[in-house]
């Protein structure tokens, strides 16, 4: 018998989904038992859907494989095409090499500077400090002087206090304290660089100010 | 004036067939009236496999009492026959008249949520084979279906794979595969009628249910 009904193949597709309305399910169940082809049709659909969903991965293993062939092809595909893509005519590497330079040079550029100024100010009660204690006269500072400008990390040396524990204390311009280390020698090299500023140091026993010195990282 | 024959011809013909179709129907409830077994089994073999799809599919693919139910509705079928409870004057098809008779079957199945103890004694030979024969044909299908799939074009499994495999919508595999909807719907249902025309069943449900009874 001809059958009437228009979008067989998407009516059945949702059958099978379950994705027809109550209503619509009605009548093409009602209609399968009345057209031998539509619910042949159904059948088809059915038993074809229920098959993938089970073995889909062993049926299709040769898509899936040709899939994921063609993934890791893709990804390797677009660098060796970017790279032909520069080494077929020189002045393209050219070209690529210095909008590279010129945008390393632009973001250098507008790096912003920090404001160091304000890492120079003195601060007043340690300044004050400065010239009663800088004259110590158990120890001879010998580096860096007060008021010295210290490129890279700075070596602290005194003569005097030879064999005792001192105590290195290193402040910012602020007063706050940065490093302190104990040693018993005379000589201290800081195992790193400061940021540009003024510093303020002090060689200390465990009772006495010795020391209080000045100096500026540039 | 070519076109206006062609429709009338096709309306012709199409109800030339409702009505022969609906003649062989009336002289098949005919005869079942008439306590003639082979039309029992006929009408068995006719919508055997419609009611098992329809209970089948209704009640879930992991639910064994599709089987139950179905024999239910074939046996309540048949009673209602015999009893000369289809009127085939008052307009109904014979195949609506069975869907509403299965489709009240698998409401009461979900009312009482437990299956009727049938005697299988009591039901006719053809009803029992019919299940039987609606699993083999099943089957046959499903085993045929599995060699045609393996040997299709990537392009096709691609679609299957995504519309029934991953249960994506046909947009998601318009977008996933940059094809047109209307080109991917094209070519799943393509896929499905290269199937169609492949499988041939060496033997379909009436012959399963005839040998199931010469057996037996």
């Amino acid at each position: 018998m001809a059958c009437e009904l228009k979008n067989r193949a998407e009516i059945i597709d949702k059958y099978v989904h379950g994705k027809l309305s109550e209503k619509e399910r009605e009548v093409f169940d009602k209609h399968c038992f009345s057209c031998e082809h539509c619910f042949r049709e159904s059948v088809y659909y059915k038993e074809t859907a229920d098959l993938i969903k089970q073995e889909g991965k062993t049926l299709f293993s040769d898509y899936l494989q040709e899939t994921r062939l063609k993934k890791s092809d893709k990804e390797k595909m677009s660098l060796e095409t970017f790279l032909r893509f520069l080494t077929v005519k020189p002045w393209r590497t050219a070209i690529a090499g210095a909008g590279l330079a010129a945008v390393i040079i632009i973001v250098i550029m507008t790096k912003p500077v920090p404001d160091t100024s304000t890492n120079f100010e003195i601060l007043p009660y340690l300044e004050g400090m400065l010239s009663d204690v800088s004259r110590s006269e158990s120890v001879d500072v010998l580096s860096p002087e007060t008021g010295e400008v210290v490129h890279g990390k700075p070596v602290f040396s005194w003569e005097g206090m030879q064999g005792e524990k001192v105590y290195l204390i290193i402040l910012d311009n602020l007063g706050n304290e940065r490093f302190a280390f104990t040693t018993d020698d005379n000589q201290f090299t800081l195992p790193k660089k400061l940021d540009p500023g003024l510093y303020y140091w002090k060689l200390e026993t465990k009772d006495d100010l010795l020391f209080l010195g000045k100096f500026l990282v540039m | 004036m070519k076109k206006n024959q062609f429709f009338i011809d096709y309306i012709d013909l199409y109800f030339y067939t409702v009505f022969m179709l609906e003649a062989r129907d009336k002289n098949l409830v005919d005869r079942i009236r008439a306590g003639e077994i082979e039309a029992e089994t006929e009408l068995i073999q006719k919508f055997g496999p419609v009611i098992a799809r329809k209970v089948s599919f209704d009640l879930g693919a992991g639910n064994s009492d599709w089987r139950d139910v179905a024999a239910d509705a074939q046996l309540a079928l048949l009673i209602s026959l015999r009893q000369d409870k289809f009127d085939v004057n008052r307009g109904t098809s014979l195949g609506s008249y069975v869907y509403g008779i299965t489709v009240n079957k698998i409401r009461d199945y979900y009312k009482t949520q437990k299956k009727r103890p049938l005697l299988k004694e009591s039901l006719p030979e053809c009803i029992v084979s019919a299940a039987e024969a609606y699993d083999i044909e099943r089957k046959e299908i499903r085993s045929q279906l599995r060699t045609l799939l393996g040997k299709l074009k990537l392009k096709y499994k691609e679609v299957l794979y995504l519309r029934y495999y991953q249960e994506l919508s046909v947009t998601e595999i318009s977008q996933k595969i940059n094809l047109p909807p209307r080109r991917v719907s094209e070519r799943i249902h393509y896929a499905i009628k290269l199937l169609r025309k492949e499988c041939h069943p060496k033997k379909d449900f009436s012959i399963f249910l005839n040998v199931i009874l010469i057996l037996k």
